[in-house]
């Protein structure tokens, strides 16, 4: 994994106070998380379930593509957020009661986008992973 | 004379319709109920109340990510 996807996902768990897990994702797996190996999976197992339903409700509604969500339960919250790109990131992270939504929704977006920058830094420059 | 009257009744019942009115807020809307939020890349956002049929799906989902990954205090 990069380090700067490391550090732009290190950088929102420092600034975000409200968010507790998360994992960033992408269609090759794993980017950076702060979970178990055992609790990614599960989680990135969710997140297709959570992509699989906001689809469903967005063809239901005539409405535009499903990108983020929030859920509130009375243990705490859960997020997500994804890019809509066919190769685009994901990211799903629990908050802490009283969370502020907006918020964490910015930072999960923010840490993506930082994340993205820095992957097509490294794919100019040919220092990617392969 | 008669004008000091309806003033104190005046004040009477703005103070009591002022007290039923924090009673109803403190009591129904003070605290954000458990509830799904979808947001569509149009920016537009549906609320589904926890308690409802669509909503169950999202719950559950959210119940295995918080059981698996538990909120710390």
């Amino acid at each position: 994994m990069k380090e700067e996807v490391h550090a732009a996902f290190a950088e929102m768990l420092d600034i975000s106070t409200d968010i507790d897990k998360a994992v960033l994702f992408g269609p090759s797996g794993v980017l950076a998380s702060n979970m178990s190996d055992q609790t990614q999976v599960v989680a990135v197992g969710q997140a297709g379930e959570i992509v699989r339903l906001g689809e469903a409700r967005a063809a239901e509604m005539g409405s535009q593509p499903f990108t983020q969500l929030v859920v509130e339960t009375p243990s705490g919250f859960v997020f997500f957020a994804r890019e809509l790109a066919a190769d685009g990131m994901g990211m799903l992270a629990t908050g802490k009661k009283g969370s502020r939504v907006g918020l964490v929704l910015y930072d999960l977006r923010t840490c993506m986008r930082d994340a993205r920058e820095a992957m097509a830094v490294d794919a100019g420059t040919g220092t990617g992973e392969a | 004379m008669k004008g000091k009257k309806v003033f104190t009744v005046f004040g009477a019942l703005t103070l009591v319709g002022s007290l039923a009115a924090g009673a109803y807020y403190f009591i129904f809307m003070r605290g954000r109920k458990p509830q799904v939020e979808l947001y569509f890349d149009d920016g537009s956002m549906v609320a589904l109340p926890a308690d409802t049929a669509e909503a169950a799906p999202f719950m559950a989902v959210a119940d295995v990510v918080l059981k698996a990954a538990p909120v710390a205090e």
